[in-house]
């Protein structure tokens, strides 16, 4: 069993929430994911959705790979961690992750990354982020093997093949999209 | 059969008698050969009557019947050195399939054989879900913990070592790591009857060629950790490809026709560094399958400019490839010429006329003028190392994007 982020691109509204709570959950500093708007030709059409992208808990993570103070692990059920401990903030690891998951912080002098908030997956309870979203447009999924779930790969979103992320989306559907206001 | 005879077989079975008891009382019973085999067909029980000159192997020469004569029942014809030896099979489980139960010498009249085949069949499934269990909980084991030492989940060396220690590993020794993968057809879905077939045969050969090979399965990839004695490149690469390549020749016929590739991670000596050699294998290997090789075995130190393109962005890629070698692609597809396959198969013949003419089916001064008008196209000079070298990196950029 592997764990992973699922996102609707349909559903998400680029509110940030998920930002917030998570900034709110880990502390000061700076949230550990990010959402980016993505405008561009998709297939012909033009489409506009935001990814809220954190650590993809890849399958092949580069960054466990290029750190060579043995600082990340990767768990049993696929959660990568980063052990701050150990971390000399070489930085090698933020340079290597093509989703730019690990961000150096000038104040303690090392890297932070998404752990999926594993204290609260431990007790389940959903990471802070997906909790916090409004439109249930993030979600967590337990991705077994033989059993595939939406796309692994939307424009916007950097090459997958090699790292293999456990990020699947839902990719935007055709026509156009009406918002409730007021 | 009498019911006395079916709770034989049971017995047999509740008792843990083996596979060879099973097989032997069939024999007693039928008075024909016996021969229990699992899914690849390697022997596992056998009893050839007294006076009976069948002589076999470690895998039983048959083509599996197609179509059953009724239920479970196959008939077909074993090739065997005195001709041809009729033969009715069972198989062995039905939701899920553990082997084949055959019954050689069985001609025209197999009737009277039925019911001493499907007890001996029910026998076998016992013998063989039993040892299956023991294996799966061995393995599960094994795998979890190769995968604590590969995912770096272990405090520290010494309790590496001091868990390897109860598997009978040495881990204080430098182990090699190699994956390996069967090669994807299109986007043909995973076939888990033919995975498992080929990780059990795996395990046999390797069990045999080099029982001190550590072996473990993750999703789609077997591990394998081989321990070294020296840390010279050319000796361990070696090993590797000796090791791949007899795994492959004693592996093809029982693949109905598929391949498998290996990606090997650079030599680390302490075992504590093992992780690092992991995720390199399954970079090498994952680069291999983007440039549609089958049948490889790549080295991630072997990878070269490749190791600094692969994590660039499709769209830096496609740049890349249309300002190196757009014009190219634009003047073969307008004139309908393929200047593209010269160039390819010029830098793949090392820059040699003769060879790379020869592989073309063209004459060298056909090849000449080709490669002048790429010249002219790309306004180039392609006895220039450094040109030569993007136009070998976006060839292969090339194959990635699947161009």
């Amino acid at each position: 069993m592997r764990l992973g982020f699922f996102l609707d691109l349909n559903r998400c509204l680029g509110c940030r929430a998920c930002e917030g709570a998570c900034q709110n959950w880990k502390g000061p500093g700076f949230p550990r994911r990010l959402v980016r708007a993505f405008a561009g030709q998709v297939r012909g059409r033009w489409q506009e959705y935001y990814l809220s992208l954190a650590c993809n808990h890849c399958e092949n993570p580069e960054c466990f790979r290029v750190c060579p103070a043995r600082t990340y692990n990767k768990r049993r059920d696929g959660i990568v961690l980063h052990n701050s401990g150990r971390c000399s903030g070489c930085n090698r690891c933020v340079r290597a992750c093509p989703f730019g998951a690990p961000r150096y912080n000038l104040t303690t002098g090392k890297v932070e990354k998404c752990d999926l908030c594993v204290e609260r997956i431990d007790n389940g309870l959903a990471p802070a982020c997906v909790e916090a979203c409004p439109v249930k447009a993030l979600q967590v999924l337990q991705l077994d093997e033989g059993k595939e779930l939406g796309e692994r790969w939307v424009p916007g979103l950097a090459d997958v093949n090699i790292t293999q992320p456990t990020l699947r989306l839902k990719a935007p559907e055709e026509g156009e999209k009406f918002l409730l206001v007021g | 059969m009498e019911p006395q005879k079916w709770y034989r077989f049971l017995e047999i079975a509740a008792a843990g008698k083996g596979l060879v008891a099973i097989a032997r009382l069939l024999a007693e019973v039928s008075g024909r050969p016996v021969v229990i085999c699992d899914l690849t067909l390697r022997i596992l029980a056998s009893q050839v009557l007294p006076g009976n000159t069948i002589k076999l192997g470690d895998y039983l020469p048959v083509e599996l019947p197609r179509e059953a004569v009724e239920g479970a029942f196959y008939r077909g014809r074993l090739q065997d050195a005195g001709g041809e030896l009729p033969f009715l099979m069972l198989t062995i489980g039905e939701v899920t399939l553990y082997g084949y139960l055959f019954l050689l010498d069985a001609g025209e009249d197999w009737e009277p054989y039925r019911e001493p085949l499907k007890a001996a069949a029910l026998a076998a499934m016992i013998e063989m879900s039993r040892s299956r269990i023991t294996q799966e909980i061995e393995r599960r084991y094994r795998n979890e913990f190769v995968q604590d030492i590969l995912y770096n989940n272990l405090p520290n060396r010494e309790a590496m070592v001091n868990r390897g220690h109860l598997w009978g590993w040495d881990l204080t020794r430098p182990h090699l790591l190699v994956i390996l993968s069967l090669d994807r057809q299109g986007q043909q879905e995973r076939d888990e009857t033919l995975w498992e077939r080929w990780r059990q045969l795996m395990h046999y050969h390797l069990k045999h060629q080099a029982p001190e090979i550590i072996l473990a399965d993750r999703s789609d990839q077997l591990i394998i950790l081989i321990p070294v004695a020296t840390d010279e490149a050319g000796v361990n690469k070696g090993k590797i490809a000796g090791l791949v390549k007899s795994l492959q020749k004693s592996t093809a016929a029982h693949l109905d026709g598929r391949t498998f590739s290996a990606g090997a991670g650079r030599f680390y000596e302490n075992v504590t560094d093992l992780y690092r050699a992991y995720q390199e294998a399954k970079v090498a290997l994952e680069i291999s399958r983007l440039l549609r090789r089958r049948g490889v075995l790549t080295f991630f130190d072997e990878l070269g400019v490749l190791r600094l393109i692969f994590n660039q962005g499709e769209q830096e890629l496609e740049d890349y490839y249309e300002e190196t070698l757009g014009a190219i692609q634009k003047y073969d597809a307008g004139h309908n010429t393929n200047l593209m396959e010269t160039l390819a198969t010029y830098l793949s013949a090392s820059g040699d006329y003769n060879r790379a003419a020869e592989e073309m089916f063209i004459h060298v001064n056909t090849l000449r003028y080709r490669l002048k008008k790429i010249e002219e196209l790309l306004g180039q000079d392609l006895r220039r190392i450094d040109v030569l070298v993007n136009l070998y990196t976006a060839l292969q950029v090339k194959v990635m994007l699947g161009r």
